[in-house]
């Protein structure tokens, strides 16, 4: 009988750490479905390859001629290779020039004036100016948003304006970050030309701008034209205002350029590759994997698809347990207040609306789960989010997860060692369906990790 | 005798996620990570003293981090052949000095940030990403790490910092001297690079 049960509690427990395991490593199984759209992707990204130019292809040709037949069979290395992004250079001489002056432009005027202007403001003034600008430059975001159909993140952008120039003051503050966690999508129009399958043309280095491309750089003057500084008159007045953007900006970057160049063999080309690479990223990945999945949910509008099929591709760990009562997703449908709307809206820009919508029901109920079954009987499930040695750290984490509306607590576990370790949960839900909700909710929205924590 | 099964199945719960994960990559990252932020926070090591001190405790968490012939093979790519064994091991080490003067001495400096961990993604067969953000005042930068499988470890052969791969950044500054030179005129370079010549 003893030996029935024990198999039983391995068993139990093998299934139950299985399932587990979603929690450590979200999102699976919404990755091998990303990865398989990726992969339908290459066809897109031949097509780009070819407007590199053939200088490339020359100098790769060049590069690689009598031996790349020799070295035949070589694991790991393909790997690797695949991924080398290559831009034209025909303009090196001039970009080569320019480079060289931007560097004494970086060490004779920028860095010096970045760091005399550091030292007389204090760094929260300076996050200010730059909030203020960025919030400024808003129309550039959303434009670009729009035209590569982000329609969902062109309205976070709108509303992000709203109410960082209204609650955070003028844009001073980042207010719609701080309150509902929505963060900016940062798009431009060289971005946006990007993703319509444009390529660089091929590199080029502007002085005092820096690195840019043939693409980039039309897409700089594009954004010039949405841009609200550039109307200002007189034109030296514009130029002054972005100066001192740039000023400002300079000074939560005083070393990069230097570690850039300390680390590199050769400063042009480290710096060109990153170029390529960072906007590359850009390009593709402009958005988290999860609101990637949920645009692409969002398409089949007004087909009333059932919520269990995009949850199950969001949330690999509740699929078996999403089997949500319709009512729940009628109830959400009477129409609230803008700013009830607003908040949901803002607050989970990772979901689609569909799911969006029923949130405020599912946090009634989490809510509720925790109020009226604060008795700790049935064994009480956390979300942990934390784990710290010492314990002001963990208190200090603790607040700061109250602070943005979680149920946090501590709780001291003894180790094998003397001393313990401190763990922050957010508790106590009822059972390991509603903690794996909040669990990918906080992964989502606050990016840290969330695992279930069982006491 | 119910009572006793859920025990034993709470129990076994408790203790069976821990041994389950030890050997998931997010971990080994994670675990790593966690070390060297441990040695940056540690209290008794402030101060220009404790710099040094600090240096060394990095580095070691390093060596074990790291798959240095693995990330230097990859960087080469298909370069890799034009070295031969010995040049390839010199390569690997000097490399190696460079990338811990260039980076060990910049986290250094770091204290207060916050890394968090979301999550990890399979490349291929034997590689993963493993995803995670820095947390500064001005902004959340993701760096991502990635490993490889070797004798049971997971080993970093790739660090990408907002999109940029560091081997990949490194092959093509690598590529244009072998395009026209020998591969003891790059080692010579690195060397001159790292102070060993």
């Amino acid at each position: 009988m003893k030996l029935i049960i024990m198999i039983c509690a391995i068993f139990t427990c093998l299934s139950l750490s299985s399932s587990q395991t979603f929690a450590v490593s979200p999102g699976d199984v919404l990755e091998k479905s990303l990865i398989e759209t990726e992969e339908e992707k290459p066809p897109h990204e031949q097509e780009k390859k070819p407007l590199i130019t053939d200088q490339a292809k020359q100098e790769a040709a060049k590069a690689e001629q009598p031996k790349s037949l020799a070295t035949g069979n070589n694991e790991g290395e393909e790997e690797g290779e695949g991924e080398t992004v290559k831009i034209a250079d025909p303009l090196r001489p001039w970009n080569n020039a320019m480079f060289h002056f931007n560097d004494k432009v970086y060490f004779w005027i920028l860095k010096p004036v970045a760091r005399g202007y550091s030292k007389a403001v204090p760094e929260d003034m300076r996050l200010a100016v730059s909030n203020f600008f960025s919030n400024l430059a808003m129309p550039i975001r959303f434009i670009s948003n729009l035209l590569q159909l982000k329609i969902k993140n062109a309205g976070n952008e709108l509303l992000r304006f709203v109410y960082n120039t209204t609650a955070g003051v003028g844009g001073l503050a980042d207010a719609a970050k701080l309150d509902f966690g929505i963060r900016q999508h940062d798009e431009d129009l060289g971005q946006t030309l990007g993703s319509y399958g444009i390529g660089h043309g091929f590199y080029l280095v502007w002085p005092f701008l820096g690195p840019s491309s043939l693409r980039d750089t039309i897409g700089r003057v594009g954004d010039g034209f949405l841009d609200p500084v550039s109307y200002v008159t007189p034109w030296e007045s514009a130029v002054g205002i972005k100066v001192y953007d740039r000023v400002n900006e300079t000074t939560f970057h005083i070393g990069d350029y230097e570690d850039l160049k300390k680390s590199a063999i050769d400063p042009y080309v480290s710096l060109r590759d990153a170029y390529v690479q960072y906007r590359k990223k850009k390009v593709e990945e402009t958005d988290t994997p999860a609101e990637r999945e949920s645009q692409s949910s969002i398409q089949p509008v007004g087909q009333p698809e059932p919520v269990q099929n995009s949850m199950a591709q969001l949330e690999p760990d509740q699929q078996p347990n999403v089997q949500q009562p319709t009512e729940q997703i009628e109830s959400v449908k009477q129409p609230g207040t803008f700013f009830k709307h607003a908040e949901t809206f803002v607050k989970l820009p990772e979901l689609t609306q569909k799911q969006v919508n029923q949130k405020p029901v599912e946090k009634r109920e989490l809510l509720k789960s925790t109020v009226s079954d604060n008795h700790h009987g049935n064994n009480p499930v956390h979300v942990q989010i934390g784990v710290f040695k010492n314990k002001s750290n963990a208190e200090d984490f603790k607040e700061e997860y109250k602070k943005k509306g979680y149920d946090t607590f501590t709780l001291e576990c003894p180790t094998k060692q003397p001393g313990a370790i401190y763990r922050v949960l957010i508790g106590n839900f009822r059972n390991k369906k509603e903690a794996a909700q909040m669990a990918s909710e906080v992964r989502s929205k606050e990016k840290i990790d969330a695992i279930i924590y069982h006491e | 005798m119910k009572k006793q099964g859920i025990a034993l199945t709470l129990i076994i719960l408790l203790i069976i996620p821990l041994s389950v994960y030890a050997g998931a990559p997010l971990d080994s990252v994670k675990g790593n990570v966690n070390k060297v932020l441990d040695v940056l926070r540690d209290p008794a090591l402030k101060g220009e003293s404790g710099k040094k001190t600090k240096r060394q405790k990095i580095r070691s968490i390093s060596d074990k981090m790291f798959d240095y012939s693995e990330l230097s093979r990859r960087t080469l790519g298909q370069d890799w052949k034009k070295l031969n064994p010995a040049q390839q091991n010199e390569f690997a080490d000097l490399y190696k000095s460079l990338l811990e003067d260039a980076y060990a001495d910049k986290i250094i400096n770091y204290t207060d940030e916050k890394v968090s961990f979301s999550k990890e993604n399979q490349l291929s067969e034997k590689t993963f990403e493993v995803q995670t953000t820095v947390l500064t005042k001005k902004a959340d930068i993701p760096i991502y790490y990635r490993v490889i499988q070797k004798d049971g470890e997971w080993k970093v052969y790739d660090v990408v910092i907002e999109g940029v791969s560091l081997i990949n950044n490194y092959r093509n500054q690598f590529r244009e001297i072998l395009m026209n030179k020998s591969p003891e005129v790059l080692i010579d370079t690195l060397r001159k690079k790292v102070g060993k010549a």
